[in-house]
Formats: C-alpha cells, structure tokens, sequence
C-alpha cells in the first residue's frame, strides 16, 4: 500500500462543525433526553404521524 | 471524570445527559467532517449530523455494555446518508444513488483539496472505506464487523479503493469522472 496517501488521508484538516449548528443539535439533543423514557414511544408516534400526514399532503399536492 | 468507554456507555444507558455531553465533544467534529466528506453537500451533512445525534439521545440508554460507540456512532451516520439517498430515489441502483444527489453547480462551493476531490470522485462504497480507514483509523477487522462483511472481503475492497484513489491522484485533478466541492447551502 502507498504510504504517503494512506499519510495523506490521515492528515486531512478536521471539518469542524460549524458552532451555531453544534449548539442547536445539542440542545435538541438535550430536549429529548430530558423527555422521560416511557413518553419516547408516544413521542415518536406523534412525530410519525405528523409527518406521515405532512408526506401525504405533499404527495397529493404533487398529483394535484 | 468519565474517561473510560465502558463508563461513558453506562452514563448514556442511565439517560445522564452527561454521557451525552463527553460522548459529543469527542465525536462530533469526526462525525460531522465524515458526512461533509461522504456527501460533498454541507446541507446535508449537517442534517444527517442532527439525525445521527438525536438517535444517540434516543436510543443510548439502549446500547449495550461493551458496544462500541465509536463505532456505533459513525454506523449511524453511513446508514442515513444511505436511507436519504434511497429515500430520494428508491428506483435507482445502489451504484447510481451517489451520482443522483450530486449538484451539478459548484458556485457557492468550498475549495476541496486535490485528495478530497478525489475521495468524492470515487463510488460511494469506496468513498466510505476510504473515509473509515483512512482518514478514522478504524481498524479494518474492526471495520468489517461494523459492516457485516467477511474481513479478508474487506481488505480486498479496501485495497481496490486506494488503488483507485491512488490512480485518480496520478492522473490529475483534470481525469476525475465526478468532480466535486462540498457546497455551503
């Protein structure tokens, strides 16, 4: 194997998220731990069901 | 101070925001540069970066002592870059899906070095082992667990893609069949 790219791959600049978005993935992340694990489920069906709705309405839009 | 995996994981299995916190200043800017790398498109990889975090706070407390987080993590983010290009074209062929997201104008680009736009000239599968070995460190016996596949498999793929990429640098920036930046928005 060539050496010098395997070096060359292992010393690609790090690609830093960008802070605004670290923040508000972190804080979206804290949101949901904070939710208590039992609602999780019912979280989620929530969401699935907003947005199978939101798909729905997309789609028959888009074949209107 | 929680230094050690196996604490880590037991803090994210007891849902202690805490695991969260370390488990992300460790990982996050690998992750997020992995998906920046994988899809060429900031957009995206900032979305695939939220999905990838927000299924960690969801599903920590499930993992299992011993799990590899590490590996779990960049798992997650492969598999939703995936799911999205599947999502957006579920007719197409595994080899096309990559070429269908790809945006056709660079203005608001990025400059790549010559490296990353070679990486992103390569077929996602390469792409991705090049990504995880090369520039993650993941081992490759470590690697073909994450992906289910048979070690001397592996190494074999792994070999054909640094020849490629290998290839691709040799002959200039000019013969990359899919040239790429990485775009802002």
């Amino acid at each position: 194997m060539n050496d010098d790219l395997d070096r060359a791959l292992k010393e690609l600049p790090v690609r830093a998220v960008d802070p605004a978005v670290a923040e508000r993935v972190r804080q979206r992340a804290r949101r949901e731990l904070a939710l208590p694990a039992p609602l999780l489920p019912l979280a989620a069906a929530v969401v699935s069901l907003v947005y199978f709705g939101w798909a729905v309405s997309y789609a028959s839009a888009l074949y209107r | 101070m929680v230094e050690s995996e196996p604490d880590l994981l037991a803090l994210l299995r007891a849902r202690d925001p805490r695991g969260f916190e370390l488990c992300y200043a460790r990982h996050r800017d690998a992750i997020y540069g992995f998906l920046l790398r994988l899809s060429g498109q900031r957009a995206i990889a900032e979305d695939l970066f939220q999905e990838t975090w927000l299924r960690l706070a969801r599903k920590g407390a499930e993992l299992r002592p011993g799990s590899d987080l590490r590996a779990w993590l960049f798992t997650v983010a492969r598999n939703a870059y995936r799911s999205l290009l599947r999502s957006r074209h579920p007719q197409a062929r595994e080899e096309e899906l990559d070429e269908l997201l790809a945006p056709g104008d660079a203005a608001q680009g990025v400059e790549l070095s010559e490296l990353e736009r070679a990486l992103l000239a390569l077929p996602l599968e390469e792409r991705e082992l090049l990504l995880l070995v090369g520039v993650e460190g993941f081992a490759q016996d470590e690697l073909a667990r994450m992906l289910g596949v048979a070690a001397p498999a592996l190494r074999q793929r792994v070999t054909r893609a640094r020849a490629r990429l290998a290839q691709a640098l040799e002959r200039g920036p000019a013969s990359a069949p899919r040239p790429r930046r990485i775009h802002e928005r």
